[in-house]
């Protein structure tokens, strides 16, 4: 089944890009094609102007389910990709006690889960796991964010928590981010850029900056403009889901 | 924990009553000696018996246990092997069950043949019969990872090896453990069985020796400890399962920390 027609998407480096559309239109394909997942049938994924299988850039993902290993702690799992990825993986046994141990400590106090660290995921909430979801993402301070819908299973008080969240830790930070969701919302009070794709196979139909400056407060979402931007998306997809 | 006292009590009660049952249905029902001693019967011929009897258990537990460390050796290789690869476990599931249903009795007579009566066989046979289940249990630990797990390695740019030490193995843990506990009885059911067919050491040989004597206390005597063994060795692995994979059985007794 073809996921995808014909279509281009660029990012900047530092850029926050939302990409939005109704569901299965090939939003998540797009996703895993930039992490080489999987691989393009034609054309090409360009990861930092390099083939995406080369991984040459750092990337971190996050995906809808927190996929926590069970077996680990909260700080064992964020630790994770520090004993994966090049170059924190050649020190990791001397510094796993120590400078990482600090830096996941960090990670874990800015998202409100310092008490934790210790803790195995089970014993964690839906929106706990997410945050350390967001840390283990973070972690390796990856040049490419790649968030795969990941508030979605959350209620709407966390949801709007976590945006805050990662918010700062992007304002923080400034990786370039590339956050796949359904919830405009969400597009709208994080990304610089909104993209809508098509229905099944997918492309992108619409390209658009945000006009509000970062950082934006959560009341935003209530303002006259925010409003009528979201609506104006909605529209939008409504009109390509048929 | 009272609960957990008052199962402990239960159980306790159960075997104790088990055994008064068995004596009291022996002096009743006048059953003989050579039929069916009675429990207090047995324990003295243990009692009397148990210096003649220790070297036998330890050649019976030595057997068993170099049996079972090899079966666990080729056992995790073989299922590492099979389990990685989707393709491999698919064309060698059926290979592994046939091998796995042969009834294991049926090799004692091979090994006897190839490498003569007393040690060697009992090992083997210690190992052949704990080998497949530990291979089933790897393999299918490894081949049901779910992927959502692996990719988010992947995601990384983990190795296939990588993927395998942090993900699969840890995964398979749970899988592995419950095997062992079956595996380590599997084997000294193996060992006694081949120390009774071509042996003259071991408590399986000193049990066939004795039934041809007519020493039916002594016969019992064996069969009491094997049950001991092989509680105590069942125990054993219980104990590790907990200590290793206790994230599976949620135990909060590790978790909380």
């Amino acid at each position: 089944m073809t996921a995808l027609s014909p279509t281009k998407l660029t990012l900047e480096q530092g850029d926050f890009v939302a990409l939005v559309g109704p569901s299965g239109c090939g939003k998540s394909t797009i996703l895993r094609l930039v992490t080489s997942l999987i691989t393009p049938s034609s054309g090409a994924v360009l990861v930092g102007g390099r083939d995406a299988a080369i991984r040459h850039l750092r990337m971190g993902m996050a995906f809808q389910n927190p996929t926590m290993l069970p077996w680990l702690t909260i700080e064992q799992n964020v630790m994770m990709p520090l004993k994966i990825v090049k170059p924190f993986k050649n020190t990791f046994r001397q510094d796993r006690k120590g400078a990482f141990r600090d830096r996941v400590h960090t990670l874990l106090g800015q998202v409100g889960l310092k008490d934790f660290a210790g803790h195995f995921p089970w014993q964690l909430s839906g929106g706990m796991l997410q945050r350390a979801n967001l840390c283990r993402a973070l972690v390796h301070d990856p040049d490419l964010l790649l968030l795969d819908e990941p508030f979605g299973a959350l209620d709407q008080f966390t949801r709007e928590e976590l945006w805050q969240i990662l918010q700062d830790l992007y304002l923080d930070r400034k990786p370039t981010v590339l956050l796949v969701t359904h919830d405009l919302r969400e597009a709208g009070f994080l990304a610089k850029r909104i993209c809508v794709m098509s229905a099944r196979p997918g492309r992108i139909i619409s390209d658009e900056l945000v006009p509000l400056p970062q950082p934006r407060a959560i009341e935003t979402i209530y303002s006259p403009e925010f409003v009528e931007m979201t609506q104006t998306l909605r529209a939008l997809i409504a009109q390509v889901r048929t | 924990m009272t609960e957990k006292q008052r199962i402990r009590m239960w159980s306790f009660s159960l075997i104790a009553g088990f055994f008064l049952m068995w004596e009291l249905l022996c002096i009743v029902l006048g059953v003989s000696d050579l039929v069916l001693p009675r429990p207090s019967e047995i324990l003295v011929t243990l009692w009397t018996k148990f210096p003649i009897l220790w070297p036998h258990i330890l050649q019976t537990l030595y057997s068993t246990l170099i049996g079972f460390s090899l079966g666990v050796c080729i056992g995790v290789s073989l299922g590492v092997l099979v389990g990685t690869s989707k393709v491999a476990y698919s064309v060698a599931y059926p290979l592994l069950v046939g091998f796995s249903s042969i009834p294991k009795v049926a090799v004692v007579p091979i090994f006897v043949l190839w490498f003569g009566s007393g040690t060697t066989p009992a090992i083997l046979t210690a190992m052949v019969i704990c080998v497949f289940p530990i291979v089933v249990n790897i393999a299918t630990g490894l081949a049901t990872t779910e992927p959502d797990l692996e990719d988010v390695l992947k995601t990384l740019g983990a190795s296939k090896s990588e993927i395998l030490w942090n993900v699969g193995l840890p995964r398979t843990m749970p899988y592995f453990f419950a095997s062992l506990k079956v595996a380590i009885t599997l084997s000294f059911v193996g060992a006694v069985l081949s120390e009774t067919v071509a042996s003259n050491r071991g408590i399986g040989n000193v049990m066939m020796t004795a039934s041809s004597n007519f020493q039916v206390s002594l016969v019992f005597a064996g069969l009491i400890i094997l049950a001991v063994l092989g509680v105590v060795l069942y125990a054993l692995f219980s104990w590790l399962e907990r200590r290793v994979t206790g994230w599976a059985t949620r135990d909060t007794e590790i978790a909380i920390t």
